[in-house]
């Protein structure tokens, strides 16, 4: 094994020893080998990269002044840790090996010195990289380019950051053969292909494994009386009482709630039930502003704070030593994700991480039992990586055209071994170059058309407005129509979706960012508030960021059910304490073993109601549902309100369901599934939804100017309008296509689906007719979400609604 | 189906076809067609299809072919922005309604000089008055009494229609509430102003072919 002088220097100097993965990581860059490195955070993962990076700049003598490694990472907290380890460590060994930043936050003066006297290394975000790819010149600033790091690479992995990384390192291959990319990486289900991804078809790169088991402690909070905890709810809040005494007992407690407004509820809670924690108590989530944000990082690292209550906006990269537990409020939803908040505690080598689960009502916390399992057994869920995006290679195109252009057959060549583009056609790329050239296919000759064009077979960006307004929208975060809230003196609070302020009248009060505020007035975009005092206000919602429990952790979830039914067997805590619960489940209805489906069918007052539990989660039941509600529909023509959570759905109906029949017929066949889904979902609905992320992208929707909102006010239109068009007017278009496929693929989980039907069918069908609501059913009953579902035609619903109106 | 209301003793009657007729005064009134919206965006280098701006021009000359209609009001945004080249269209629409007398009420898109639209044959004006009843204006200007109604477009009012089974419709709408009488958007390449529900207002939601009335 080769030695790097530099990490033994500055090991020995601290008086550490170096990882075997840390030596085996400099041994494979040294040898000028891309790779994979597994390791948790916490573990010296960064210095295990950095070493071999030093190294191999310094191997040659004399080099030309220029950027020599891009660390790209997801998060810009992040950007600003890794800049500081590094540094030091420039320091430390007074190297004349300097490191910028290149983020959004960025200034223009500190952007335009990177430039002129580029650093040796640049910490950056995907977003900035592609920034940099639409200046003119980039292949001179890359030129001497020899490594690229992808921090977090499986948090970017799922997302269309991903395919914004997967383009980028498409174009520095192309401009500098021979380039090293390494990927760092927790582990996930499918780690192989995410290597493969990052290096490419048939790449010969080291996968390098830290191997370090972390311990993990791991307690389900029990609420004292199980007859009086909640069957259905989401807060939790009346668990207050058990966690006090944790944040006391504890140096710094990290609290993760699963949505934005929980966090908002949850932080206001604990100062009422204990007013000491003022000042001691903060709130993080992303719609909060970077200063704050910040602030709360700041304390956190300082231990000035005795618990924070955060939503993944704290679940990424760094560390904060003094935190010595972690609460998770609600469902883990998912096995990596539980772990990876577990081990935002007790990061150190050998220090164990402590996590309290906290469930918020009666049967989430057989939750409890479930994740300990799938921890136990290494269930880590894989990341689905999205293939075929073209609004982000319809983004990409005019990126490149903005600054120094590209030629059609040389793109193709390079975009076609990235492994999102690997599967389109030449006759697919050209109509993307049809659509940023012509605007599309139209017969008109009208030139009106004003994007790229096309000089002596370059794609160019010739308009400075087109230009600039490109450089404004790079990126794959498109986020809904956002306010900004601000107090009158100006200070500016954090972002709040519209559609919620717009339902607000001046003089209402709300709860943001930890304060109850009032709405003064609205102006623009934005939302001018001041402090008020009282209780009472509202709580925002973000339609983002809720996500349903993944396929591992549904198995884990049925899995109990067989240790439930083992009989002279220590139960787990967690379903002991649900004895009662399950003990009446199976009185009134009956209690599923892990290979059945149960099955109720109930008469209330309110209709004929079929519930089924195939413990899938959210939103593979509502696609089921659909689908089971057309098939019932096909025998006998109906009309059924959806309702789903995490452990089944409910179908709800005026007239008896014709369950029996259904069942003879197949209602859980998996025999023309897709066709079924088709048939039954209101597809088209999901597709307009998901065409708000690639309108934007694709640079259909601008925002606008910032600080100038007059001068493109006029071509400001929102998706839905576009959706429409197109599909009236152009509805080969590929974005249009896009929309459909990302419904099957990640909102309907259609192969997810279709597993769960198969699964289903291999299992006994329990059906039940119970006299009123389960512990099982009552949940789902009361979840608030309903979905209309109706096979009747536009004509007879119109018809209906007509005679609703005028009865 | 079009829907017939009487209001200060006029006859209106709302069209599906997101148009208002007052056949007492043989006038056609059509708010925010927002004409040349489409080229304007794909001048500005973000692809909409073209094809959409035709479709309105048919609807309008198909209602100036089966009612008796001397004069069109266009309620305002008749033009999206910039002179771009769906005005020859549109002077070519004109041109095959010489008979027609046409009235622009100038709204806050309407951004091209006088001339042009006078040299379509198109008269400007901030306001239009029908008889000593009826105001049509691009904002809606509420009347100082209650002899006036005032017609307006600008806001693009909808609504959304709660039915049974927590089913919602959202429905371009007529909206009448006072001395206002709101019309749809009549451009196909507009959005929606969701209207709230207000004590005294009437809503005649446009859905497909009909135009429907809401309780209050």
């Amino acid at each position: 094994m080769s030695s790097n002088a530099f990490a033994e220097t500055w090991f020995f100097n601290k008086g550490w020893q170096p990882h075997r993965f840390q030596r085996d990581a400099w041994a494979a860059i040294a040898k000028g080998r891309s790779g994979l490195l597994n390791a948790p955070t916490g573990y010296g993962k960064t210095f295990a990269i950095w070493f071999g990076v030093l190294q191999r700049y310094y191997r040659v003598d004399k080099r030309k002044k220029g950027v020599h490694c891009l660390w790209i990472t997801p998060l810009r907290a992040l950007s600003a840790e890794i800049l500081s380890a590094t540094r030091a460590v420039s320091e430390d060994l007074e190297l004349d090996y300097r490191i910028g930043l290149r983020t959004g936050d960025t200034a223009a003066a500190e952007r335009q010195r990177q430039k002129t006297a580029a650093p040796e290394a640049l910490v950056t975000t995907p977003e900035s990289v592609h920034l940099l790819l639409a200046s003119k010149g980039y292949a001179d600033y890359f030129a001497g380019l020899e490594v690229v790091v992808i921090d977090e690479w499986h948090e970017l992995m799922g997302s269309k950051r991903g395919v914004l990384v997967e383009l980028a390192l498409s174009r520095l291959r192309a401009i500098c053969p021979g380039l090293q990319v390494w990927g760092i990486s927790a582990t996930i289900g499918n780690l192989d292909q995410a290597m493969d991804i990052l290096l490419g078809e048939g790449h010969a790169g080291a996968l390098i494994k830290a191997n370090l088991q972390k311990d993990i402690h791991m307690e389900t909070l029990l609420p004292d009386v199980l007859e009086r905890f909640p069957w259905a709810g989401h807060l939790g809040t009346s668990m207050i009482g058990k966690v006090l005494p944790i944040i006391d007992a504890h140096r710094s407690t990290l609290l993760f709630t699963n949505t934005r407004s929980q966090a908002e509820i949850w932080y206001h809670r604990l100062l009422d039930a204990e007013p000491a924690l003022a000042g001691a108590l903060a709130i993080h989530h992303g719609s909060l502003s970077d200063e704050l944000r910040l602030w709360v990082e700041d304390a956190l690292h300082r231990g000035t704070l005795k618990a924070v209550v955060c939503t993944s906006s704290l679940d990424l990269g760094v560390d904060f030593r003094p935190v010595d537990c972690v609460v998770q409020i609600g469902s883990p939803k998912g096995v990596a994700r539980f772990v990876q908040r577990a081990g935002r505690s007790g990061h150190r080598p050998g220090e164990t991480s402590k996590i309290y689960f906290l469930p918020t009502h009666s049967l989430e916390i057989m939750e409890g039992a479930a994740i300990r399992h799938a921890v136990a057994q290494g269930l880590l869920e894989q990341r689905i990586p999205y293939v075929r995006s073209f609004d982000v290679l319809l983004q990409y195109m005019v990126t490149l055209a903005v600054s120094d252009g590209f030629r059609a057959d040389a793109l193709y060549g390079e975009i076609k071994r990235t492994h999102c583009y690997s599967s389109i056609s030449r006759a697919e790329f050209d109509e993307c170059l049809l659509l940023v050239t012509q605007g599309g296919r139209t017969l008109d000759t009208y030139a009106e058309f004003h994007k790229v064009v096309v000089e002596q077979g370059v794609h160019r960006v010739t308009s400075r407005r087109v230009a600039m307004r490109h450089r404004l929208s790079i990126g794959a975060i498109v986020s809904d129509t956002m306010m900004r809230v601000k107090f009158l003196s100006g200070k500016y609070l954090g972002t709040i979706e519209e559609w919620f302020i717009s339902r607000l009248q001046p003089g209402d009060t709300f709860w943001f960012s930890g304060r109850l505020l009032e709405l003064v007035r609205v102006k623009d975009i934005q939302a001018i508030v001041r402090p008020a005092t009282g209780k009472k206000g509202t709580v925002p919602s973000w339609m983002g960021g809720r996500f349903p429990i993944s396929d591992n952790f549904g198995a884990a979830l049925r899995h109990t059910f067989t240790e439930l039914h083992r009989k002279g067997r220590r139960l787990p805590g967690e379903l002991r304490f649900l004895g009662p619960l399950f003990d009446e489940q199976r009185r009134v209805s009956a209690l599923p073993g892990e290979f059945e489906l149960l099955v109720e069918y109930i008469r209330t007052r309110h209709g004929h109601h079929l519930f089924v539990y195939p413990f899938e989660g959210k939103l593979v039941h509502e696609g089921m549902a659909a689908v089971v509600a057309y098939r019932l529909s096909s025998i006998r023509k109906a009309t059924f309100s959806i309702a789903s959570n995490e452990y089944g759905f409910e179908l709800l109906c005026d007239d008896a369901i014709p369950l029996e029949e259904a069942m003879q017929l197949g209602l859980f066949s998996t025999e023309k599934l897709f066709e079924d889904i088709r048939n039954g979902i209101n597809i088209r609905e999901m597709a307009r939804r998901k065409f708000r992320d690639i309108a934007g992208i694709a640079g259909l929707v601008f925002q606008g100017f910032p600080g100038k909102p007059m001068k493109t006010k006029h071509l400001q239109a929102n998706s839905g309008l576009f959706f429409s068009v197109f599909e009236e007017y152009d509805p080969n278009n590929l974005l249009l296509r896009q929309a459909y496929d990302e419904v099957y693929d990640f909102q309907l989980e259609a192969s997810r689906m279709h597993a769960a039907f198969a699964r289903i069918n291999t299992h006994r069908i329990v059906v039940q007719q119970p006299e009123r609501l389960t512990p099982f059913a009552f949940p789902v009953f009361a979840e608030s979400f309903r979905e209309r579902y109706s096979n009747e035609d536009w004509q007879s619903r119109l018809e209906k609604l007509r005679s609703q109106l005028e009865a | 189906m079009a829907k017939t209301i009487r209001l200060l003793d006029t006859t209106l009657v709302l069209l599906p076809e997101k148009a208002l007729l007052l056949p007492e005064y043989a006038t056609l009134v059509v708010a925010d067609w927002h004409l040349g919206k489409a080229s304007h965006f794909r001048k500005a280098g973000i692809f909409m299809p073209l094809p959409a701006a035709a479709a309105d021009a048919d609807r309008l000359q198909a209602l100036l072919a089966t009612y008796r209609i001397e004069t069109l009001v266009l309620l305002g945004d008749l033009f999206h922005s910039d002179l771009n080249s769906e005005w020859l269209a549109f002077e070519r629409f004109r041109t095959a309604n010489r008979s027609v007398r046409f009235v622009l009420t100038r709204g806050n898109h309407d951004i091209l000089p006088d001339r042009l639209f006078r040299q379509a044959g198109v008269e400007v004006m901030p306001a239009y008055t029908l008889g000593a009843r009826i105001r049509c204006t691009h904002a809606p200007e509420p009347p100082p009494d209650e002899t006036v109604l005032n017609v307006a477009g600008h806001i693009h009012p909808g609504c959304v229609i709660p039915a049974r089974g927590r089913q919602a419709y959202r429905l371009p709408c007529f909206y009448h509430h006072r001395q206002t009488l709101l019309l749809p958007a009549f451009g196909k390449l507009t959005g929606m102003h969701i209207m709230k529900p207000v004590r005294g207002a009437s809503i005649y939601p446009v859905a497909g072919n009909g135009v429907l009335e809401l309780p209050c």
